[in-house]
């Protein structure tokens, strides 16, 4: 009688293994929050941050899991780092306290509460972006995701490409609003190890 | 955006225009009082209602520093009420003010390890507090005081924005243009304005603040705050003539100095 809850158990054991989440590092090198802005209503400005870590959770099978995004906001560029001049540049302005406050928020962090799936796709991430001292919910459409072996290393790995918007205003980021518009859209690409 | 929107987005209108104009609104009824320091407060609370709001989630140096602003109301009433002994008012005011800067950049430095907090907590508010001494020491000559305090608010204002913080540069304009309105009534009347030492207390404050602020969390050197210390003093230096648009007139002039080193300093940074 002992040896069939052993047997259950050993045949249970494979299929909570493939169950239970899979946890994945972010690749700092290969992932890079984006975002955009309208200039004047005239031009769209690009920009990104230099650096972005974090974690990821994914339970294909049971279609749960989780995200915890940090990106730290003094390595925001936007292409203008340094003038010859005595001007300040545009990333040293985006750095102050009329953007994102680098000084005392020297992070910017996504915390994912709910993943959607379309059947088996992963169609967006939900969660809670806290922006200079501010939480907001933020949704990001999931435009791409495949997940397999590095063709190289062969380490598993998952890649994404999300996208979205909001409303730089709803963090408190007021700052030349309407001339720097105040929606801003966000494309974010991932790449994530599995650990 | 219609016509209206983009001249209330201008910056020289936010930081300028109206909050000089709203100062002067203010400063008319007041003009004959020792309270005509408020007219500066009146004209800073325009600048912040349009540059930033008034939203308090996450207190940052900004809402901190708007909050001291209108707050300075409070400061002016006790300065002019304290009449026992005028040094320890002085005193008193001058570490309030220091202790509001460093209130208003503890988020700055509590992530700085203690050695350097304190340094910079010490500088912060040393800065703060000897401005706001100087300018307090000046006001037994009303004329002179305020025409330091404007030159001087200008000075942090444009040192603030070649520090990349165009907000903290809008707020020291804005109380520079307001305590230009509150000078600008004796000055066309021809009759200093009455005797108070607050007179320019809430301009040198906010203008104080917002330089320190400007070198903790924008990209202001701290050396450039340095001449700027000499602009109550140079317009003290300045002859007491009798005429009091010509005092004025030249009281600036002496400030001037200083402050244009203060601006020289902040553009021709080190590459």
């Amino acid at each position: 009688m002992k040896r069939i809850p052993s047997i259950l158990l050993a045949l249970l054991l494979p299929a909570g293994a493939i169950a239970a989440g899979a946890n994945y590092n972010i690749d700092s090198f290969h992932s890079f929050p984006n975002f955009s802005v309208s200039h004047l209503g005239m031009s769209t400005i690009h920009g990104r941050f230099e650096h972005m870590t974090g974690k990821i959770v994914f339970d294909s099978a049971a279609k749960t899991g989780s995200m915890e995004i940090h990106v730290p906001t003094a390595t925001v560029s936007t292409g203008d780092a340094k003038r010859a001049d005595g001007a300040r540049s545009r990333d040293e302005h985006l750095r102050s306290a009329d953007f994102f406050n680098a000084a005392e928020f020297p992070e910017m962090v996504f915390k994912s509460t709910k993943l959607n799936f379309a059947g088996d796709k992963l169609e967006s991430v939900e969660g809670n972006l806290t922006l200079i001292g501010v939480t907001k919910p933020v949704k990001l459409n999931v435009t791409s995701f495949v997940c397999g072996p590095n063709p190289f290393s062969k380490k598993p790995m998952c890649g994404a490409n999300l996208e979205g918007s909001l409303k730089r205003t709803d963090f408190g980021m007021k700052f030349g609003v309407p001339a720097i518009s105040d929606e801003v859209k966000l494309v974010v690409g991932v790449e994530a190890y599995q650990e | 955006m219609t016509d209206l929107d983009i001249w209330l987005s201008h910056p020289a209108v936010q930081a300028g225009v109206l909050p000089f104009i709203v100062a002067l609104v203010v400063a008319l009824p007041l003009a004959r009082t020792r309270w005509l320091a408020l007219a500066q407060v009146a004209g800073f609370a325009v600048c912040v209602t349009l540059v930033a709001g008034w939203s308090l989630e996450s207190l940052t140096s900004t809402r901190k520093l708007a909050i001291i602003g209108v707050a300075s109301v409070a400061l002016c009433v006790l300065v002019e009420m304290w009449t026992a002994n005028w040094r320890a008012a002085i005193a008193a005011a001058s570490l309030a003010l220091a202790i509001a800067a460093i209130w208003m950049t503890w988020r700055v430095l509590v992530q700085k390890e203690p050695g350097p907090a304190i340094f910079a907590a010490v500088l912060v508010g040393g800065y703060v507090a000897a401005q706001c001494a100087l300018s307090l020491q000046a006001g037994e000559d009303p004329v002179r005081c305020t025409s330091a305090a404007v030159v001087f608010a200008l000075a942090s204002g444009v040192v603030a924005v070649l520090g990349a913080s165009a907000v903290l540069g809008s707020m020291a304009i804005s109380v520079g243009a307001s305590a230009m309105a509150t000078l600008a009534i004796p000055f066309i009347r021809n009759v200093p304005p009455p005797r108070g030492r607050s007179v320019a207390l809430p301009a040198t404050a906010v203008a104080a603040l917002a330089g320190a602020a400007a070198v903790l969390v924008a990209d202001l050197s701290a050396y450039c705050l340095l001449p700027l210390l000499l602009v109550a003093p140079a317009a003290r230096l300045a002859p007491a003539l009798r005429p009091m648009r010509v005092r004025a007139l030249v009281a600036f002039s002496f400030a001037v100095v200083p402050a244009a080193c203060a601006i020289a300093l902040a553009w021709f940074r080190p590459a």
